[in-house]
């Protein structure tokens, strides 16, 4: 006999706030993720005392965030600063709440990477497992480079797939036209795409994403709550995790492919809707070949199909399931799936101007990885 | 600290043997006695069955072609002039995986799954461990 467990409430995001995006000098973590926790506060009409649960990401110390902001919650934590954690924090978040232990949960990442000089590849380069200064003598760095390599293998197990890649970057470019906040808000043609020059081959400028300074925050409450707040609230329908961390100083033959079903099918267990059937997805795009990786793993086509349905599908705003709304990381901001975390709040609640979705009801979010993720954001409490 | 304007492999902590015996023309790697696995980099225990029994053994240095890039933009100061190069990643016939350079072959031969050996390159007092296409 099937037992149904009945789903828990869904938690609310009842405010969010954002910083531009671009180069501050004289910003830090601190400070742009304070702005974004002011405006996340004010939309959501939540004070310094309502706030019982603190998870900063990419902010060096919870402890002084805490202090600058006269915060005394239950709990306090600070995720690393890497495009994994942000589902990690909103799971994090919307588990305390289910569990019962917290009310509102304040989700807090400010990245001062530009104007710092952080770079992905060279001496600063941490990205691996333990990170990658092992490799340098041979002058390997670079998540990008990993990419590459797993992209090229790809080709060779799947065939050509150069040409899915470039509708992926045209088309969050295109998307990124129509938004304001986007850092990149001139179009490229396909040619223009090819002209670009290498970075790490078979990989071009246009397939890496864009770093930059900023700060993004939400408010994350129960359900019961979320009638509180001024704005209309926004459910986590589901979120998701499944890490590949075994052997994890090279890419997986599967392209995480393994950990994504698992995020996926979990997912779809919570939320009660299939990954492919959500009116929009905001696939982590670090790189161009993620997005292709990922709708294998999240289940929009078949494994090895991607560039087949990258040919076939319309990834604009008119299409069934739109990709990258804002632009992504690719054209709005490489804002560490946090970008894509506001972009599906404000597209629910039809705040989205030119690229405003007809049926924005539930809104993906997916990210590759060894810690793969997912979540799925919605208009419905239930 | 890995000096970025003159990159060598190092010869102090835990994968440091590693570079050694490739000095010397060896390819070593972590091995466990209790369950026979091999592994790289470097850890303490073996990640396999957690045991301690773990020594560093030379291994054949034949391996397959699991994929490469080519760079193009030199990351490093003391690459600048070596753009592009080829990075590969290999699976060694024992299993454990390592990145390297291309060397004695060109680009446009490698195909994924292709049959590679190792090559020793000197850096200082260290070596590399390089791959070429498997000489017949
Ligand atoms: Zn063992």
């Amino acid at each position: 006999m099937n037992i149904v467990r009945p789903r828990p409430p869904r938690p609310a995001i009842t405010g969010i706030g954002s910083t531009a995006f671009g180069v501050f000098p004289g910003e830090d973590a601190y400070s742009l993720g304070s702005t974004a926790l002011r405006a996340a506060m004010r939309e959501s009409g939540v004070r310094a005392d309502d706030i019982d649960g603190l998870i900063v990401c990419r902010i060096p110390d919870y402890q002084r965030f805490g202090e600058l902001h006269g915060l005394n919650p239950q709990f306090a934590v600070n995720l690393p600063g890497q495009g994994r954690m942000a589902a990690i924090a909103l799971q994090m978040a919307c588990q305390a709440i289910s569990a019962g232990s917290v009310s509102t949960v304040a989700l807090v990442y400010g990245n001062d990477g530009r104007t710092a000089g952080m770079k992905y590849g060279g001496e600063g380069d941490g990205y691996g497992s333990g990170g990658a200064g092992l490799w340098f003598p041979y002058g390997m760095t670079s998540p990008g480079a990993v990419h590459a390599m797993m992209f090229n293998r790809y080709e060779h197990e799947y065939g050509r797939a150069g040409d899915a890649l470039a509708k992926v970057a045209v088309t969050c470019r295109q998307h990124a036209v129509l938004n304001p906040g986007a850092v990149m808000n001139k179009a490229y043609t396909t040619a223009e795409y090819y002209a670009a020059k290498f970075i790490a081959a078979p990989l071009r400028l246009f397939d890496y994403c864009l770093i930059n300074d900023g700060g993004i925050a939400l408010i994350v409450t129960r359900a019961e709550r979320a009638g509180d707040a001024p704005t209309r609230p926004v459910y986590v329908a589901g979120v998701s995790t499944a890490t590949q961390l075994a052997q994890s100083t090279f890419a997986p033959a599967d392209y995480w492919y393994s950990g994504m079903r698992r995020a996926a099918a979990a997912l779809e267990a919570q939320s009660g809707v299939a990954p492919k059937d959500t009116d929009a997805a905001m696939i982590y795009d670090n790189f161009t070949p993620t997005v292709l990786f990922s709708m294998e793993g999240f289940g929009m086509c078949g494994k090895g199909e991607a560039a087949e349905y990258v040919r076939a599908t319309d990834l604009g705003l008119t299409g069934r399931q739109p990709l990258n709304t804002s632009g992504g990381h690719l054209s709005e901001s490489y804002m560490q799936g946090w970008g894509m975390f506001t972009e599906a709040v404000r597209q629910i609640r039809g705040e989205c101007g030119a690229r405003q979705l007809k049926k924005a009801d539930n809104i993906l979010y997916t990210c590759a990885s060894p810690i793969a993720s997912g979540a799925i954001f919605s208009r419905e409490a239930a | 600290m890995i000096n970025p304007d003159a990159l060598a492999p190092l010869l102090e902590g835990d994968n440091a043997p590693h570079f050694k015996a490739a000095a010397e023309g060896r390819l070593s790697v972590p091995h466990c006695r209790d369950c026979d696995h091999h592994w790289f980099p470097a850890a303490h225990i073996c990640p396999k069955c957690l045991g301690e029994a773990v020594d560093w053994v030379a291994v054949s240095g034949r391996a397959t072609l699991w994929s490469w890039c080519e760079f193009h933009r030199p990351y490093f100061k003391s690459l600048r002039d070596k753009v592009p190069y080829v990075v590969v990643a290999v699976t060694l016939e024992e299993g454990p995986q390592l990145y390297g350079n291309l060397v004695d072959t060109a680009p446009a031969d490698l195909k994924v799954g292709m049959a590679l050996e190792a090559v020793f390159t000197p850096a200082g007092d260290a070596g590399m461990v390089n791959f070429r296409a498997a000489q017949p």
